[in-house]
């Protein structure tokens, strides 16, 4: 054990990690050393994330585990991590304008997202239990921040502490949690535990204790929170509605896809030998397949009645993580297969849909009732149009990518002996046709009513508009947009990814 | 009876009156050194165990650190004007609850692995709780997760700077 060193090895295999953090401080030093704020910053965050996707692109074939054990330096692990810059890549583009409209601070803006990339990366990687606690804890506390960025704004303020608060809390219980696995299996890496696991007496010994089960009800209850499933997603509305819109959309997709990739490292692969002893097997997948319907039924039927997009959004993601935790709960590899699929296609089209709102976002958060949006097919027909294409592939509608995602997802979930959940999941989808295309009849057919009509004259520059269109945002839609269509008409892209992480 | 049996009785009672005089203190700022001496007790039942590091670091951290920033609060919110009481009465049952939850717990924690939990301190723990074992530990076997809680430690400081920050940029 103390015989470890690092060797060249370790160091390349974190790369991307060290690239991102180490841009992450040249940012912050960046910024502090500038005597008037200039888009340096964001530029620096950019060329940072594609270089460490560009690191993780060349690990990717890598196989194995580097720091005595506790790193995935894996096809699986650098996947995610490529998907996180992807998701760095595209909120600062989108934030570039924004920002600057609204006065927040452009060098902590781009610190904070790298830093948070950094935890992302860890939890995706992470293989033994300290590595995703750490993970954790450095991606919600630069979350923490960054929902508070517009210290002028009292949604913003009210945003950052509720969700530091309730972040508080389910750190606590997830650290219990580990607490109560390392009780259980005398070590917290996951390989270890994998393996203890498939010896029939361990397993045994393990799985009829109390604390096994409590260990695994109090990872639950940690990462259901943050990945906003129900009924641990109360923060998620106040905090998407109230956090800057771009930085809920980065809250909502890369954030989400860390806590989901720790989510499935830990139930899918570790514990996934559980499936040997088919009444453990059972009871586990219920636990998730229930919070999954739930987490479905209540996100899906709450954002029908919401006015506010942002809200809408934020209910959807609770309904989005049911679907994900659907697959999960498949419990093996086809579940997480299913799952990375369902948040490579997630990332695309929730941060489309909060990019969109956050180019008609007026000052102060205004322009973000459904109301605004009245007419917006005539008067910005290119981005209702994006607007339509995000709104069908969340939907779960063909030729776009969502529509692969949720069939891998309900697939996994169906030949895991989940037939009745995954029925149930998709009656829950019907449930969501409804609220999703609401934005796209409105957009369409319906007249702006009078005075209310800023928003959609707002490329003529009477009305200031927070976002305004500029490059780069476009830039960044574009890549979503054509994305989706990629990979909904080509979904073999993904799968072909997917299938080697578990090649032997 | 060992000395080392005396020193436990010892230190646990001091603890747990200082504890319970923690909680039933009108004054909030004496509720917290009453606290800190709490936790001077549970630091050396740590050193009875052998875990002179760990003792150490909850004298400094906890005792210390932590304490002055609670200290700090209180006097800033200036409680002292007011005694803080907990009105209602389904708060403090449901405190209550929380706590015999917790102790239920790990009593039921001791009571089923008590045939697994060692009877005395084997050689090779002993060595484990001083600090250059925990030092050699966290900078080979743990290095990496050690390196990253920095990245924590760096966000929270960016996040202490901008909320603290008076103009914007």
């Amino acid at each position: 054990m103390t015989g470890f060193t690092v060797s060249a090895r370790d160091i390349y295999g974190v790369m991307p990690l060290l690239i991102l953090a180490g841009t992450g401080l040249v940012v912050l030093l960046w910024d502090a050393f500038e005597k008037v704020p200039t888009r340096t910053p964001l530029f620096l965050t950019i060329l940072g994330a594609i270089a460490a996707g560009a690191a993780a692109i060349i690990n990717l074939g890598n196989t194995g585990r580097i720091f005595n054990g506790m790193i995935l330096n894996d096809a699986f692990a650098n996947y995610y991590a490529v998907l996180f810059s992807v998701g760095v890549v595209i909120a600062v583009l989108l934030a570039e304008r924004y920002l600057k409209e609204e006065e927040v601070l452009v060098g902590e803006f781009s610190g904070l997202t790298l830093f948070s990339a950094c935890g992302m990366v860890m939890l995706a990687s992470g293989n033994d239990l300290i590595i995703t606690f750490l993970g954790l804890e450095t991606m919600s506390i630069a979350f923490y921040v960054l929902a508070g960025l517009f210290r002028r704004r009292r949604e913003s303020n009210e945003a950052a502490l509720k969700y530091f608060l309730l972040g508080a809390f389910s750190t606590g219980f997830f650290l219990y949690g580990i607490a109560l696995m390392y009780g259980t299996f005398a070590s917290t890496n996951l390989d270890t535990i994998s393996k203890a696991l498939e010896n029939p007496t361990t397993a045994h010994a393990a799985l009829t204790s109390p604390m096994f089960w409590m260990a695994a009800g109090m990872l639950l209850v940690g990462f259901s929170f943050k990945v906003a499933a129900f009924p641990f997603h109360q923060w998620a509305p106040d905090v998407y509605e109230g956090a800057p819109t771009v930085v809920s959309g980065f809250f909502s997709t890369a954030g989400k896809a860390g806590a989901f990739a720790a989510l499935i490292l830990i139930f899918n692969i570790a514990l996934g030998p559980i499936a040997l002893d088919p009444g453990a097997f059972t009871k586990m997948q219920t636990l998730l397949a229930i919070l999954a319907l739930a987490s479905m039924f209540y996100g899906n039927i709450t954002a029908l009645s919401q006015m506010n997009i942002k809200r809408m959004l934020a209910y959807s993601s609770v309904a989005h993580a049911g679907y994900m935790l659907l697959g999960a709960a498949a419990l093996n590899k086809e579940g997480s297969t299913s799952v990375t699929i369902y948040l490579s296609v997630y990332t695309l089209m929730q941060m489309g849909a909060f990019g969109v709102v956050a180019l008609l976002e007026k000052e102060s958060g205004r322009g973000l009732e459904l109301n605004d949006y009245a007419g917006l097919g005539r008067r910005r027909p290119w981005l209702a149009f994006i607007m339509s294409i995000m709104m069908l592939s969340l939907t779960g509608i063909p030729p776009f990518g969502g529509f692969f995602a949720k069939y891998y997802v309900f697939a996994a979930a169906i030949r895991s002996g989940l037939t009745v959940y995954a029925v149930l999941g998709m009656i829950a989808t019907l449930i969501s046709v409804y609220f999703y295309l609401r934005v796209m009849v409105v957009m369409y057919f319906r007249e702006p009513e009078e005075g209310t009509a800023g928003i959609a004259v707002s490329g003529s520059g009477t009305v200031a508009v927070v976002g305004g269109d500029t490059i780069s945002a476009w830039t960044a839609l574009a890549l979503a947009a054509i994305g989706l269509l990629a990979t909904g008409l080509f979904p073999i892209i993904l799968t072909d990814v997917a299938k080697t992480f578990y090649a032997p | 009876m060992p000395l080392s049996e005396i020193a436990f009785y010892v230190l646990s009672a001091g603890a747990i009156i200082f504890a319970l005089l923690t909680i039933t203190r009108k004054s909030a700022v004496v509720s917290a050194l009453m606290l800190v001496m709490t936790f001077c007790f549970l630091a050396g039942i740590y050193l009875t165990l052998s875990a002179q590091f760990l003792a150490v670091v909850q004298v400094a951290v906890y005792a210390g650190a932590i304490m002055v920033l609670v200290l700090f609060v209180i006097m800033l919110l200036n409680l002292e004007s007011e005694d803080i009481r907990i009105t209602s009465s389904w708060k403090s049952l449901v405190g209550v609850l929380v706590a015999l939850g917790v102790l239920a717990q790990i009593l039921a924690m001791i009571f089923m692995s008590e045939d697994k939990l060692p009877k005395t301190i084997s050689a090779s723990a002993a060595v484990l709780g001083t600090t250059e074992s925990v030092g050699t530990t966290l900078y080979t076997a743990y290095s990496f997760p050690f390196e990253m809680a920095s990245i924590i430690l760096i966000s929270a400081a960016v996040g202490a700077i901008i909320l603290a920050k008076k103009r914007l940029a």
